[in-house]
């Protein structure tokens, strides 16, 4: 729990340091461009910014690259309701509902609702690492290679599970997307599908893959309509539509919570966090609301579930950051190396003995996410204008953004032939019903999934079955993953013998 | 039988599904035919089996689809513009790498607009300079990347 002294201090820390202050709204806006701008992403924004922090105090430096990951984590919302594009894999989950929202006219209301869940969801999350960093770090600590295995095909399975009616085609897309994953160099040093390109060796670049099968693929089927938003009186920008979805986010405080309570703890794995959170929480709030089958056609409910889970994230990536010095994705590890630009370096011994300083970034980015919810209603204001611009500038506008966003991303050509590969692969994926998100996911977890299982394997000396049975957690996440994997089939079976 | 499950297939979807199975039949002999230990296949190889399996039992069972109407809005019939913006970005990226970001940028935005049915010469071209001038400059001036360009080297 809270160390009373420590807490004092951090906000002597915070009220003294007037420069810890100035650098966060800046940070948030920053945050929030890159955020929504497709192809540049929130470590892109980061890594381009962390110079600055050479030149400032370790606190703002700290709070100022936070700032970029707060307002980062609601911007990758706005082109994921509006567009179908998830800014990051976070937000994969976001455009099952926030897209079709958008669609009917309803993304003013989708926008507000979003806001409101990450705001909540992230100072949620803050709120839980400022009381339980110590255990929340030291439960990650507990989890082996083989928990880690499970929790990405966990997280693979929901995908599959998501799409209802084509439960197989999820999941031969999940499959797709995982041996996509592993083309490149493996961690034994051996070359896979890589066709002897060298451009091929480091595997397919994520990033751009998502670019390019949820931007661009979509973009080639909006080729048909004039404006995102069909009907004119639907298309104009509602401040008291965007005030009434934040105040309809708050009429599911159980869909929130549970988001943040889902999103802080799969947000504390490293290298999963994020990517599963989002899907996990989405998941679970569509089995227990979606009786009238309106999930994916535009519930508010997907959009909560998604953001305050994907929002929430962010403060577990942090507690094992802050309490194990382990980054948990890019964010994590560029701030990690503003650590040690400041002769930081995070872990148990900092905790203990900067808990002070701790604290204040914990505040620090309670006050963060209070300030997103001011400039991202702004920001949203004005980014929801984007429904007005016909698709004939939008579609060439984005594809070409699209295209040099992934230039930026790889600095070379591989991000430019990875979106077109993909903008075709993911537009015939599409037009039969599987699921672009599962093999996004799929290519983002592959190498880990592996990686978890040799591990597990060399640990073990070959006897795996042995200690899966010696491991509690590994049993359980060993049991969601069969339900989750059977879970269409009870369902169905239910369902018939109702009827 | 085989008469009537070949009437009711989809053959694009069919096409699709097979072309999944080859690459992951591929992928997983290019595997085997480096590994030399256990674990180069560990993984590799219960993925390439469910994945052959989810395709044939896809493949089996795609006779039973419903009608195309009913496969939601991706299924209607293909805009005879897909395909060409789909072209239009190919050579996009050629030209990237042949006559510079500049140009390539420019000569795509041009076409696509037109393709997208912009008929104003004038706010074809406008667009299309502003936008370009905007992306190249911004890459390498905000994200300090280099860029190749043909027409705006000095900048």
């Amino acid at each position: 729990m809270i160390d009373g002294p420590a807490f004092q201090e951090a906000i002597a820390l915070l009220s003294e340091d007037t420069d810890a202050w100035a650098v966060v709204p800046p940070g948030i806006l920053i945050g929030l461009l890159f955020g929504t701008i497709p192809g540049l992403s929130i470590s892109i924004g980061m890594a381009i910014f962390l110079p600055l922090t050479l030149h400032m105090e370790f606190l703002p430096a700290i709070l100022f690259l936070t700032a970029i990951f707060t307002g980062g984590g609601f911007g990758c919302a706005i082109p994921a309701i509006l567009m179908n594009i998830p800014g990051t894999s976070a937000s994969v989950a976001t455009t099952f509902d926030g897209y079709p929202m958008a669609r009917l006219g309803k993304h003013n209301h989708a926008l507000g609702i979003a806001l409101v869940s990450s705001v909540v969801g992230a100072g949620f999350s803050y709120l839980v690492l400022l009381l339980f960093i110590g255990p929340i770090a030291n439960l990650v600590l507990k989890l082996g290679p083989s928990e880690m295995f499970l929790v990405s095909l966990w997280g693979m399975s929901l995908i599959a599970v998501l799409q209802e009616g084509f439960f197989s085609r999820g999941l031969l897309a999940g499959v797709f997307g995982l041996t996509l994953g592993l083309i490149g160099v493996s961690d034994l040093g051996v070359f896979r599908g890589t066709f002897g390109s060298a451009y091929l060796f480091d595997g397919i670049p994520a990033i751009p893959a998502l670019i390019g099968m949820f931007a661009a693929s979509e973009l080639f089927n909006l080729i048909r309509d004039d404006y995102l938003i069909v009907d004119e009186q639907k298309r104009r920008m509602n401040l008291v539509e965007i005030l009434s979805g934040m105040k309809r986010a708050l009429s599911y405080p159980i869909v929130i919570l549970r988001g943040g309570a889902i999103g802080t703890i799969i947000g504390a794995i490293p290298g999963v966090g994020s990517s599963v959170a989002n899907l996990v929480s989405y998941a679970s709030t569509k089995r227990q609301y979606n009786k009238d089958r309106t999930f994916g056609k535009g519930d508010e409910r997907g959009v909560i579930a998604s953001e305050s889970a994907n929002s929430s994230s962010e403060g577990g990536s942090m507690a094992t950051l802050l309490a194990l010095g382990i980054p948990g994705g890019g964010g994590t590890a560029i701030m990690l190396a503003a650590f040690s630009a400041h002769d930081v370096t995070g872990g148990p011994r900092f905790l203990s003995q900067n808990t002070d300083v701790v604290y204040a970034i914990i505040l620090g980015n309670l006050v963060q996410v209070g300030l997103l919810a001011l400039m991202g209603l702004a920001f949203i204001f004005l980014a929801s204008s984007i429904v007005k611009v016909p698709l004939r500038f939008l579609i060439p506008t984005v594809l070409v953004m699209a295209l040099l966003g992934s230039y930026a991303h790889t600095g070379n050509m591989t991000g430019p032939v990875t979106v077109t590969v993909f903008a075709i692969i993911g537009w015939v994926m599409r037009r039969y019903n599987y699921p672009v998100a599962a093999t996004v996911i799929g290519i983002l977890l592959a190498t880990m999934v592996e990686g978890e299982l040799l591990r597990s394997y060399q640990l073990t000396s070959g006897r795996l079955l042995s200690y899966i049975f010696d491991r509690p957690i590994t049993l359980l996440l060993l049991a969601l993953f069969i339900t989750s994997l059977c879970f269409p089939f009870i369902q169905k079976n239910l369902m018939a013998r109702k009827r | 039988m085989l008469r009537n499950y070949l009437k009711r297939l989809n053959t694009g979807h069919a096409v699709f599904v097979s072309c999944l199975i080859v690459f992951h039949m591929w992928f997983l002999f290019d595997v085997v035919s480096t590994a030399s230990r256990i674990e180069h296949v560990m993984f590799v190889l219960p993925l390439v089996t469910a994945a052959c399996f989810i395709g044939l039992y896809i493949l089996i069972t795609l006779h039973r689809e419903k009608e195309s109407t009913d496969l939601g809005e991706n299924h209607q019939k293909v805009d005879s513009r897909i395909p060409l913006i789909m072209i239009a970005l190919c050579a996009y990226l050629l030209g990237m790498v042949t006559i510079g970001f500049d140009l390539s940028t420019f000569l795509f935005l041009s076409c696509s607009l037109w393709l997208m049915g912009e008929r104003r010469i004038s706010v074809i071209l406008s667009f299309s300079v502003a936008l370009t001038i905007f992306c190249v400059f911004g890459l390498r001036e905000m994200v300090s990347l280099p860029v190749p360009t043909l027409l705006f080297s000095d900048f």
